[in-house]
């Protein structure tokens, strides 16, 4: 049993300690508490995404509205109302999501506070539906076996129960194939995509999940209280949900609760200490608020719970298994077919050709060096026959299919220069990633732990992949300690991890020192002499002509040269097109 | 007059440039090549004080220089970037006379006949001189940069690879203006260029930068027939271990 | 279906909301340019303003005095810290500047009870009090962390309205004053009735558009500022100071919004909550140009009072839901805009 979940089970022992045995005050407080833990939460599974949103209040309010209008117009059981309200919620978070899905960072929170406001009017002016400004009283409280679960005590249990519930899930998702996806769709979208992963489809999603977690703890306040108004659902409710999973750590589940217990240990302290010092003090809690969330801001941006995450993340008991079968393992036969075919390929970027009717092949087992001076193309090369850009004249083709396929693409891996990997995970969960394609479980696959074997499988490949580069000792270190040359080498590791027909390598020696350059120069030729086919884009000189099979150079667009590499070194096209000429004759 | 010692300099993980010196006098013409990601971009961003992790010891006139870009502008020193990083919105006469801002109090005369120098020197940034600066074509562009750091006054100019997405024709025309500059006006010239053939042509002196290190210097003449400057572009042919 | 005189009405009504909107805009945009912050906390500028007002008018200290003595010390302070090492000389500045402005801050509205200064004095203290407040929002709440992302510039701006709104529930209580208009009296154009208070909003904001116009065009610091939000690299070639440019957009900023602030209170009642939500329908409008442009602040500034009007007489409970809600359709637009053009997303 891991760290986690004992701590979790220890917490869950305590609440119950506490809402049993203790005054009935404390199991209020706790109730309390775990609703907004709930909130809380849901902000924390949005951010996982990478999104922020400034008006969660106000799904949590449709999740009580729903809840408590269904059950007193119907006179079904609470229970399912409250399913109603995970209903409820989620749809409209569909319908908002999708319509907002291309919208990013500081323009997506914009628009969460816009119609979080937008839904808090209305719940204030729908008099007929919801009661207005007054609310909707005599809600149904919750009943088992006709015992009241909405006395102080049962719920203090039942919320912390849901909220514990929520962080377990996370925590196992987390550490899923889901959760890898969830940390490159808010890092780094291009490798996200590179590697298989929709990023807009997961952002929807987690999207809809968060928005169905507050209106879960919509319908708990609802049936708790008896009793509600539009005022918790506002501004004012989203920014409490925020500061808590602000202060905890926005990405830390675990610090979601500890968040919660800052906060609402605040206002407690606010609510008994502020009367006695002034009689419109407590009027005074925005301010206090205001000044917790600067000063957690300004000093601990990442909140207070994070460094403890990332201790845990290292610390983690890692799955094991046999390792997935690879197709690298036998080497193809060299020649006949071409692996890779391009075929006239052009890009113009505003009437500037950076490519023009470049043409090559690349065969099973080679290596095959593409160079140029600045500017000449060769990123934008890289970029189209990668899959990345999509705009291009000519066709380039995996095997005969056209890459603008997804499943060919799916048959390329690429590393990146400007290293793309998730700085707060291992190295070896960045690795895993890589598999993303290969196998296709989901959060529920992730909650029910029916992902173990996979996931065994997986991190075995992965310590495979990274025994190859040499990186084995190293699998355990957070991404955020290694030096740029381990960095390259995970790149590596990543995209061997994708099993691809052909590793695409974008200058993985740029601004290495010797030592680095010379373990990856080894590393290349082993790979190659496992039969990888390999495409490499660099600068250093040596570098190509010791590992290329072949050659091909480009300048200004075209492509002037494609041979041997000795033969390149000698061509005297080539020597101009570096060196430049010294007078005016083109 | 501009003397640097035991410069290093980086970006966040990456050191690019390890413990270099170099010296440009008044007057001179010097050039720095290499191939690419040698750090000859970094160098010039670390000289003129825009790469603020950069260490080590750079003087002028013998006075070492303080921290920060206006202090180097105020020195005489000013910078042509490879991306010309031009106002593209404001026009072509508000580029220069925002180059000119760190003099902003000296009379208006003064300054008005610096753009006048700058119209002279490329008549073409007359005829648009309304125009916004991101409707110029490349060349356009590049005048203009070079334009707009003239306007500081400097004693030394730095410019990166001038002839990026340049017609050659258009490069020739540009170092040949400056050629000029150098010897009516004493303006030292420090120029970084991937075209190495036509940065010797225009240079006195000339270093070779290769990963962040200088491996061969002299004066350009000799260089452009030294065999080991080819090697240095398109690698000497010999196998790593 | 409408009459005219109705029409003509909403028509009037909604130009000077959005005219007040477009104020607000224009100095949302003139901070996100230079600085990339979002400001949450713009409309709350105004509502200080508006406060400072009614305490002016009634012959009282502001809070606001106090609120930029704090600000100024704390400054100071910090000046002064990082000043420790460079001699008594360079320490005493600081410190000194901090207590003269804070003294300023209390002298000036005093000086102005004394002589019974007249209503045009008082709304120019008003401005200046709340513009000084800019400056040193940014200095405290910005500048200590300047590489974060947006997002965070954005909940810090949301905790520093939070702080904002809260200062002046305490200082000014929750009920509504009110202020007398700074010109009485209405003009009547056939059976529509304008007053003279709205037709000064109107003048005033196309006045400083214009004065905004020239001084970005036409000044060297204007152009420097402008300069600072196109291309940051550039400016320091030119060796534009870019770290205070922050400070001048946003005393600019709330310079702007003061004037909106002083501007409106006689026309709606002042009280502590009613910067926020206009500050947040100027968002609306501004977004119409990405945040990135100015004359699309001021037509979207005038459209969402437009609309509001509009709104207002459909249904006016769920008035502020629909303007709200009118932020998707336009960020659509934009984002649609911006793909056809290719332009890649900086967000």
């Amino acid at each position: 049993m891991s760290i986690e979940t004992r701590g979790l089970l220890a917490v869950a022992a305590l609440v119950a300690l506490v809402s049993l045995a203790g005054a009935e005050f404390y199991a209020s407080v706790l109730a309390t508490m775990g609703i907004y833990a709930l909130l809380g939460l849901s902000l924390v599974i949005l951010a996982l995404s990478g999104q922020v949103s400034l008006g969660h209040a106000a799904f949590m309010g449709l999740g009580a509205y729903a809840s408590a209008l269904l059950v007193a117009r119907t006179g079904l059981p609470p229970a399912v109302g409250l399913l109603a309200g995970l209903g409820v919620s989620g749809a409209a978070a569909w319908l908002i999501g999708s319509a907002t899905s291309s919208l990013r960072g500081h323009f997506l929170a914009l628009t969460t506070l816009a119609w979080g406001i937008a839904l808090a009017v209305c719940f204030r002016a729908a008099g007929d539906w919801t009661g207005g400004a007054s609310g909707l009283a005599g809600i149904a409280p919750f009943t088992l076996f006709g015992v009241s679960l909405s006395a102080p005590r049962p719920m203090a249990m039942l919320s912390w129960g849901c909220a514990l519930l929520v962080v377990f899930a996370v925590l196992r998702v987390q550490r899923s194939r889901t959760g890898r996806a969830l940390g490159a769709v808010r890092q780094q979208e291009l490798m996200a995509e590179s590697f298989g992963i929709s990023v807009s489809r997961m952002r929807l999603w987690t999207f809809v999940v968060s928005a169905m977690v507050a209106g879960w703890a919509g319908g708990l306040y609802a049936h708790y209280l008896g009793f509600i108004s539009p005022s918790p659902f506002d501004l004012s409710g989203s920014i409490k949900g925020l500061m808590i999973a602000v202060v905890g750590g926005e990405l830390s589940a675990l610090g979601a609760l500890a968040g919660t217990g800052i906060v609402e240990g605040l206002n407690w302290v606010l609510q008994a200490v502020l009367p006695a010092v002034s009689s419109s003090a407590s009027s005074l809690e925005p301010l206090f608020y205001g000044v917790l969330i600067i000063t957690v801001m300004l000093f601990f941006p990442e909140g207070l719970w994070t460094r403890v995450d990332r201790v845990l993340a290292t610390r983690g008991a890692r799955p094991n298994g046999t390792a997935l079968n690879s197709r690298l393992n036998t080497a193809p036969a060299p020649g006949g077919e071409p692996v890779l075919d391009v075929d006239q390929v052009g890009v113009s970027f505003g009437g500037v050709k950076a490519l023009d009717g470049v043409s090559f092949r690349l065969y099973a087992g080679e290596v095959l060096g593409l160079i140029g001076p600045n500017g000449a193309g060769k990123s934008t090369c890289f970029d189209v026959i990668s899959g990345v850009n999509e705009r291009h004249a000519g066709q380039v083709r995996l095997h005969g299919e056209p890459l603008a396929q997804a499943r060919a693409r799916g048959r390329l891996a690429r590393s990146f220069q400007h290293t793309r990997l998730l700085e707060d995970r291992t190295v070896l969960d960045n690795v895993m990633l890589g598999a993303f394609r290969r196998t296709r479980n989901g959060v529920l696959a992730a909650v029910f732990g029916r992902d173990t074997r996979d996931e065994g499988a997986i991190a075995a490949s992965a310590r495979d992949c990274l025994a190859r580069v040499g990186l084995a000792e190293g699998a355990q270190r957070l991404v955020e300690t290694l030096s740029l040359g381990e960095r390259r080498l995970v790149e590596v590791a990543r995209a061997l991890m994708a099993d691809p027909e052909v590793l695409l390598l974008d200058e993985p020696a740029a601004g290495l020192r010797r030592a680095d350059r010379e373990r990856l120069v080894a590393l290349i030729r082993a790979l190659h002499a496992q039969g990888c086919t390999i495409v490499l884009v660099e600068h250093d000189m040596d570098i190509v002509m010791a590992l290329a099979t072949r050659v091909v150079v480009l300048d200004r667009g075209r492509l002037i040269a494609d041979a041997a590499p000795a033969a390149v070194r000698r061509d005297p096209r080539v020597i101009e097109a570096y060196l430049g000429t010294g007078d005016e004759t083109c | 007059m501009l003397s640097v010692k035991g410069l290093r300099a980086g970006y966040g993980r990456s050191e690019v440039i390890d413990d270099l010196s170099l010296r440009v006098d008044a007057g001179e013409a010097v050039a720095v090549i290499g191939p690419n990601g040698a750090g000859k971009t970094t160098l010039l961003n670390a000289l003129m004080g825009l790469n603020l992790q950069a260490t080590g010891q750079m003087s002028w006139r013998g006075q070492p220089l303080g921290r920060g870009t206006a202090a180097r502008l105020r020195a005489g020193m000013a910078l042509v970037p490879e991306r010309r990083e031009l106002f593209g919105g404001l026009s072509v006469i508000d580029n220069l006379r925002l180059g000119a801002y760190l003099r902003r109090r000296e009379p208006s005369s003064a300054l008005k006949a610096d753009v006048e120098f700058v119209f002279g020197l490329f008549p073409v940034l007359q005829e648009r001189q309304s125009q916004m600066a991101q409707t110029l074509s490349g060349g356009e562009q590049q005048m203009l940069a070079i334009g707009r750091a003239l306007m500081a006054r400097p004693q030394l100019l730095l410019l990166d690879e001038p002839s990026t997405g340049l017609a050659p024709r258009i490069t020739l025309q540009i170092l040949q203006a400056l050629d000029g500059l150098r010897a009516s006006r004493g303006l030292a010239l420090l120029l970084v260029e991937q075209n190495a053939r036509l940065a010797l042509r225009f240079s006195g002196r000339a270093y070779v930068l290769e990963m962040g290190e200088v491996v061969l210097e002299g004066p350009s003449a000799e260089l452009s027939h030294d065999a080991r400057v080819i090697d240095s572009y398109l690698g000497s042919g010999a196998t790593h271990a | 279906m409408a009459s005219l005189d109705t029409l003509l009405f909403l028509g009037v009504d909604g130009l000077t909301s959005g005219a007040v909107y477009a104020l607000l805009g224009l100095g949302i945009v003139l901070i996100y340019l230079v600085t990339r912050v979002i400001n949450i906390a713009h409309g709350d500028f105004a509502m200080l303003a508006a406060m400072t007002l009614v305490s002016l008018e009634h012959g009282q200290l502001p809070g606001t005095s106090y609120l930029l003595a704090a600000g100024a010390l704390l400054w100071g302070a910090l000046a002064a810290w990082s000043a420790r090492r460079h001699g008594a000389l360079a320490i005493a500045r600081p410190c000194l500047g901090a207590l003269a402005v804070a003294a300023l801050g209390f002298a000036l509205p005093l000086a102005l009870a004394a002589m019974q200064a007249p209503a045009v004095l008082n709304a120019a203290l008003a401005v200046l009090m709340v513009a000084a407040l800019g400056p040193m929002f940014h200095r405290l709440a910005i500048e200590p962390i300047p590489r974060a992302s947006v997002l965070v510039y954005i909940i810090v701006t949301l905790g520093m309205h939070l702080i904002l709104q809260g200062l002046a529930l305490q200082l000014w209580g929750p009920q509504a004053h009110s202020v007398a208009p700074l010109l009485s009296g209405s003009l009547a154009i056939g059976v529509v009735v304008i007053s003279h208070q709205s037709l000064l909003v109107l003048g005033i904001t196309v006045l400083l558009v214009a004065a905004l116009y020239a001084g970005f065009n036409h000044t060297l610091s204007g152009k420097a500022l402008r300069a600072c939000a196109v291309n940051r690299t550039g400016a320091d070639l030119c060796g534009i100071e870019v770290a205070s440019a922050g400070r001048r957009a946003f005393g600019l900023g709330a310079g702007l919004a003061a004037v909106a602030g002083v501007l409106i209170a006689p026309l709606v009642g002042v009280h502590y909550e009613m910067g926020f939500l206009i500050g947040l329908k100027g968002f609306v409008g501004a977004t119409l140009g990405g945040l990135l442009s100015y004359p699309a602040a001021i037509v979207g500034g005038v459209l969402i009072g437009g609309f509001e009007s509009a709104f207002s007489y459909l249904s006016s409970a769920y008035r502020d839901a629909l303007v709200f809600l009118l932020i998707i359709p336009i960020l659509l637009l934009q984002t649609a805009r911006l793909k056809r053009r290719g332009v890649a997303h900086e967000h």
